[in-house]
């Protein structure tokens, strides 16, 4: 895939002939210098950017076709994004931003239920005291919690984790990862990670290092 | 005061590239300082007109009123020793040419007339000498005839038109006459002839309803010492005395109650303005909190920021005032030579100094009092914002209790004592004031207290199984919602336009021909008796008459009250104090005339003789608190005669009939000299053939058209209703802004959380519905809400202050409701709509930056 962007009056090619698949239950860190095009390469596989060559599939759908309201629903039925800035609804409680996910990807499923999904998928995250919390009550590395519960709780087969510990520090961060990898695992869900932090790719299956917008596969040397 | 300078600089720098997001506010301080001052200039121009020409408009320093019968010579001599004077005789005429005839108020005038002023005419200008103009040239008297009758009777300059029995030369077409807003509402079209060719003319008949006008120019005599001159010497006189102060005492009345109807309705428009100017100023506040938050972190005070924000919405303040008055020089500009015309008084065009600093001030005043609330949170905005995340929501609303404190109570309640004080200034009407204050404020109150028991009531309901109406119901009911200020935006600026549309209409209906299929075709004055014969007799041999119902009219003055003096009509109600101030009318009856409705007492057998009873309207009962068996003493035609009160009927003045107050039994007072007044019945589109032959048959008969007289009474109130409409205009813009406004109270963070959702995997439909659920709850509740004000409110106005029917149509009301709420969500969908549509990712890095 190719992805240009203007910036100002400048074009920049930020994606560069980019090839790469992810398979069920593999995890996949990419590492680079900040401006790499990390988190493009994230929005374009997410749908929220659309390549400008090439095509992105995503559980057997390609996405270069769709309208937004279709990239949507691919969205809701496959993928969970975890941001690193959060991006939880502040007038909601912990549940009710969790259970956002559950009511947005099904139709019919009755509310009780999914404030029950919702609420176990919280606990998995250790926040089970904390359901009806709003995001202003909760710490960073809580509110991270909650965007994990949030990305997980449908049970996608595509995880993407932009920067996940950027804004946590070293005991939460790892928390976090710990809790995001035993469900990536256990679920057996692709995930993609972008991160930065060395530490944190040596335990993805393979790792791959953006650098101007092209993406080589590294082998990385054990600790 | 450098420290000052430099603030404001400062604050004026951060202004930039923000200004576009203040045009609601800068528009609805426009539109509501152009409507306060336009109302403002306009009535003060009227008002200094009538004080400045109050003797003008009086047409002396004295007027003596007589009706019916002329005063006598004793009379005469002594008014010619006050000064010199001018007589005219005001009655009703009909001028015919040919096949074509028209409706005349008439008035003959001596030599003197007028005393004040002069009659102009088209196109020559003033007239020197009036009893040249109309005296006798060649065995013809000269008229002078206003437009409309010119027109009517298609007659120019020289043409001989007849008017009674006689044939008068046009000498002129009247353009302006100096007392003729005095006048008040005149059935016919003024015309002028000299009182030498009314004796002529056979116009002048005893008992006939001419009124007998005397003008003093009093030199240097004050009016109570002439007028306490001719008490003496005259004490049992039946004639009415007015000063300059009354003649334009009914017209100031008049314009006071509109202008301050108009001015309420402009004062309005500022206050829903003013919610406009909260949520553009609280939307500003919400959106620089980091900015704020960064300003603290870096060492700013409360009072230095708070500084920075009054300057920047005092500076947009500015802009919309500037425009707001620019926009009343031209319409003052415009409308006062327009308006001079319409009512009779020399308004130059000009631009009043005084009004425009009182509209400034006021909206001055709106404006800060409505931001001071949304600039005060600016205080609990914390540095420690810097260091949490967007996901942790806005921290700068104010709790109620910071409300009550002293630095933010103390300035509120300064601004709206002193936003009282501008508009009891203004209107000169405290009481009136005070009641719009406390309705508004009720009406205020009504809204919010709405929006709370919505939130309680949606807290406590079970969750619905619907995804949208589940997502609308949270975005109502959720902490932070903007849901009070949503509703009470709608609910006030759904409130304006109802209850602009509410009034006008009940204006328009009060003026709209309430004629009936019952209706007469005309109404007769000044009937005599010989008259009365003849036109029975047309009537039973012409088959276009349907109906000829002719009552008796005669004029008394009521002397005693129960054996007590008449008490002084200035301190009896408005109803009733008319009858004191000289003579008044009465009729007499045998049998009980139709439709009476007797509220107390009983009717006199139809064969009765004895002594005069009397009936008396319901008003004179309440008023002057007589009771069944009370006397009354009334000189009629120089006889006094004691009456007995046998009954009170309550009178429905709206119906088709006449009706007078006092009604005598007869046996004595039906052998007194009296006329008829009357009306006619004709068969349908028979009414140019009958007036045709009234004309021909009775060339003295004075008979109007009701078709005419409404259609000369609407032709004036046309002229408010424009008026209204001007001012409403500029209401309803205000009100549509606030209502544009209201949607984007918390847009911001809407569309915010439409682009998680969007990541999340919401389709457009799925937010989109969820919005219109919504405000379509919100607009459904603001709309009956915003009924029953705008009809309490219309329903007062009608009632107390402009005093006309009130009539409420619920299905126009809801009509225009949906089609208000309609036009404003879906406005909101569809920008909503546009931003769902655009891709997540921008704003995805920017939020993350």
């Amino acid at each position: 895939m190719n992805l240009h962007l203007t910036s100002g009056k400048a074009q920049l090619h930020i994606l560069k002939d980019i090839t790469f698949d992810i398979k069920p239950g593999e995890v996949v860190a990419v590492v680079g210098p900040s401006g790499s095009g990390k988190t493009s390469l994230l929005m374009v596989m997410a749908g929220l950017e659309r390549a400008t060559g090439g095509k992105v599939g995503i559980a057997g759908t390609v996405l270069d076709q769709l309208n937004e309201d279709q990239l949507a629903i691919v969205r809701r039925k496959n993928i969970g994004i975890l941001f690193q800035n959060f991006h939880l609804i502040p007038s909601m409680t912990a549940l009710e931003n969790v259970a956002l996910a559950l009511e947005i990807a099904a139709d019919d499923t009755p509310i009780a239920d999914i404030k029950a999904q919702a609420a176990a998928a919280l606990k998995s995250v250790g926040l089970g005291a904390r359901l009806d919390h709003l995001p202003s009550a909760l710490s960073g590395g809580e509110q991270q919690r909650v965007g994990l519960a949030r990305a997980i709780v449908g049970q996608p087969k595509l995880l993407l984790a932009d920067e996940p510990t950027g804004n946590l520090d070293q005991e939460t961060a790892a928390t976090a990862i710990d809790l995001l990898f035993s469900h990536a695992r256990a679920d057996k869900t692709a995930m993609l990670l972008i991160t930065h932090d060395m530490a944190l790719a040596r335990r993805a299956d393979r790792v791959m290092r953006m650098d101007h917008g092209t993406l080589q596969e590294i082998t990385m040397v054990p600790s | 005061m450098n420290r000052y300078a430099d603030w404001l600089r400062v604050a004026l720098i951060d202004l930039r590239g923000s200004t576009k997001r203040f045009v609601i506010l800068i528009a609805c301080l426009a539109l509501g300082i152009a409507a306060i001052g336009v109302i403002s200039s306009v009535s003060s121009a009227i008002n200094g007109a009538i004080v400045r020409d109050a003797r003008v408009i009086l047409g002396g320093d004295l007027e003596l009123r007589a009706s019916n019968k002329d005063i006598g010579a004793a009379e005469k001599e002594a008014l010619a020793a006050l000064g010199p004077v001018s007589r005219e005789v005001e009655l009703n005429a009909r001028a015919t040419k040919g096949d074509l005839s028209a409706f005349l108020s008439l008035r003959a005038v001596s030599g003197r007339f007028p005393l004040v002023g002069s009659v102009t005419l088209e196109p020559n200008g003033a007239v020197g000498d009036m009893s040249q103009l109309l005296e006798s040239r060649n065995g013809v008297f000269g008229a002078l005839l206003a437009p409309q009758a010119a027109q009517r009777l298609a007659v120019s300059r020289g043409d001989i038109v007849r008017i009674g029995s006689l044939d008068f030369e046009l000498r002129g077409i009247i353009d302006t006459v100096p007392d003729q807003a005095a006048q008040g509402f005149q059935l016919g079209i003024p015309a002028f002839i000299s009182d030498a060719a009314l004796d002529a003319s056979g116009l002048s008949q005893e008992g006939a309803l001419n009124r007998f006008h005397y003008k003093v120019d009093l030199g240097d005599t004050s009016f109570a010492a002439a007028k306490a001159t001719l008490d003496e010497q005259f004490p049992d006189h039946e004639w009415r005395l007015r000063a300059p102060r009354d003649a334009s005492a009914n017209i100031a009345r008049f314009l006071d109650i509109f202008g301050n109807f108009l001015l309420l309705v402009a004062l309005s428009s500022l206050v829903v303005g003013g919610l406009g100017i909260s949520n553009a100023v609280t939307a500003y506040v919400g959106e620089r909190q980091m900015s704020i938050a960064t300003m603290r972190a870096l060492g700013a005070s409360n009072h230095r920021l708070l500084f920075h924000f009054v300057a920047q919405i005092l500076v947009l303040s500015m802009v919309g005032l500037v425009i707001g008055l620019l926009i009343v020089a031209g319409a003052s500009l415009i409308l006062l030579p327009w308006l001079s015309g319409a009512l009779g008084l020399a308004l130059p065009a000009g631009i009043d100094i005084g009004s425009m600093l009182g509209a400034a001030a006021i909206g001055l005043t709106t404006a800060l009092l409505f931001a001071w609330l949304p600039l005060g949170s600016v205080q609990s905005i914390r540095p420690a914002l810097l260091f949490r995340s967007a996901s942790a929501g806005n921290s700068s609303h104010m709790a109620w209790r910071d409300v009550l404190r002293w630095r933010t109570g103390l300035p509120l309640l300064a601004g709206l004592v002193l936003l009282l004080g501008l508009t009891v200034a203004i209107t000169g009407d405290l009481v009136l004031v005070l009641i719009y204050f406390v309705a508004t404020a009720l009406a205020l109150g009504l809204l919010r207290l709405a929006a709370t028991l919505l939130t309680a009531l949606l807290r406590r309901m079970p969750v619905s199984s619907n995804r949208a109406w589940r997502f609308a119901i949270a975005a109502i009911q959720r902490p932070g919602a903007p849901t009070a200020t949503v509703l009470v935006s709608l609910g006030m600026g759904l409130s304006l336009l109802l209850f602009i549309i509410l009034t006008q209409g009940n204006l328009t209906n009060q003026i709209a021909a309430e004629v009936t299929n019952d209706a007469p075709a005309f109404v007769l004055l000044d009937v005599d008796k010989a008259t009365q014969s003849e036109l029975e007799a047309m009537w039973a041999d012409n088959g276009d008459i349907t109906a000829l119902d002719l009552v008796p009219m005669l004029r008394g003055t009521i002397v005693q009250l129960n054996g007590k003096p008449a008490p002084d009509p200035s301190g009896l109600p408005r109803d009733v104090a008319d009858m004191f101030r000289g003579d008044t009318a009465l009729t007499w009856a045998a049998d009980m005339p139709a439709d009476t409705v007797i509220s107390s007492g009983d009717w006199w057998p139809t064969d009765y003789s004895g002594d005069t009873l009397v009936s008396l309207s319901t008003e004179m009962q309440n008023d002057l608190g007589l009771t069944l068996g009370d006397t009354m003493e009334m000189n009629i035609l120089g006889r006094p005669i004691t009456l007995t009160i046998a009954s009170f009927r309550a009178i429905d003045w709206r119906a088709p009939t006449f009706n007078f107050r006092i009604i005598l039994s007869p046996g004595i007072i039906d052998k007194a000299p009296q006329s008829y007044m009357g009306t006619i019945k004709v068969a349908e589109d028979a009414g140019p053939t009958v007036e045709q032959q009234l004309v021909e048959a009775f060339p003295l008969l004075t008979f109007i058209p009701v078709g005419d007289a409404i259609a000369r009474a609407q032709s004036i109130l046309q002229s408010l209703i424009q008026a209204v409409a001007l001012v409403s205009g500029l209401a309803l813009v205000a009100g549509v802004l606030v209502l544009a406004g209201a949607l984007s109270v918390g847009r911001s963070q809407r569309e915010a959380d439409a682009v998680v959702m969007k990541v999340l995997g919401a389709t457009r439909r799925d937010v989109i519905s969820a919005f219109l659920l919504e405000y379509l709850l919100l607009g459904a509740l603001a709309t009956v809400l915003a009924t029953i004000i705008a009809g309490l409110g219309a329903w007062a106005v009608s009632q107390f202050l402009l005093e006309i029917d009130f009539a409420i149509n619920i299905a126009l009301i809801f009509a225009v409701a949906v089609g208000v709420i309609a036009l404003t969500v879906g406005t909101g969908a569809l920008t909503t709509w546009a931003a769902m549509s655009a891709r997540p990712a921008s704003r995805l890095r920017a939020e993350s930056q």
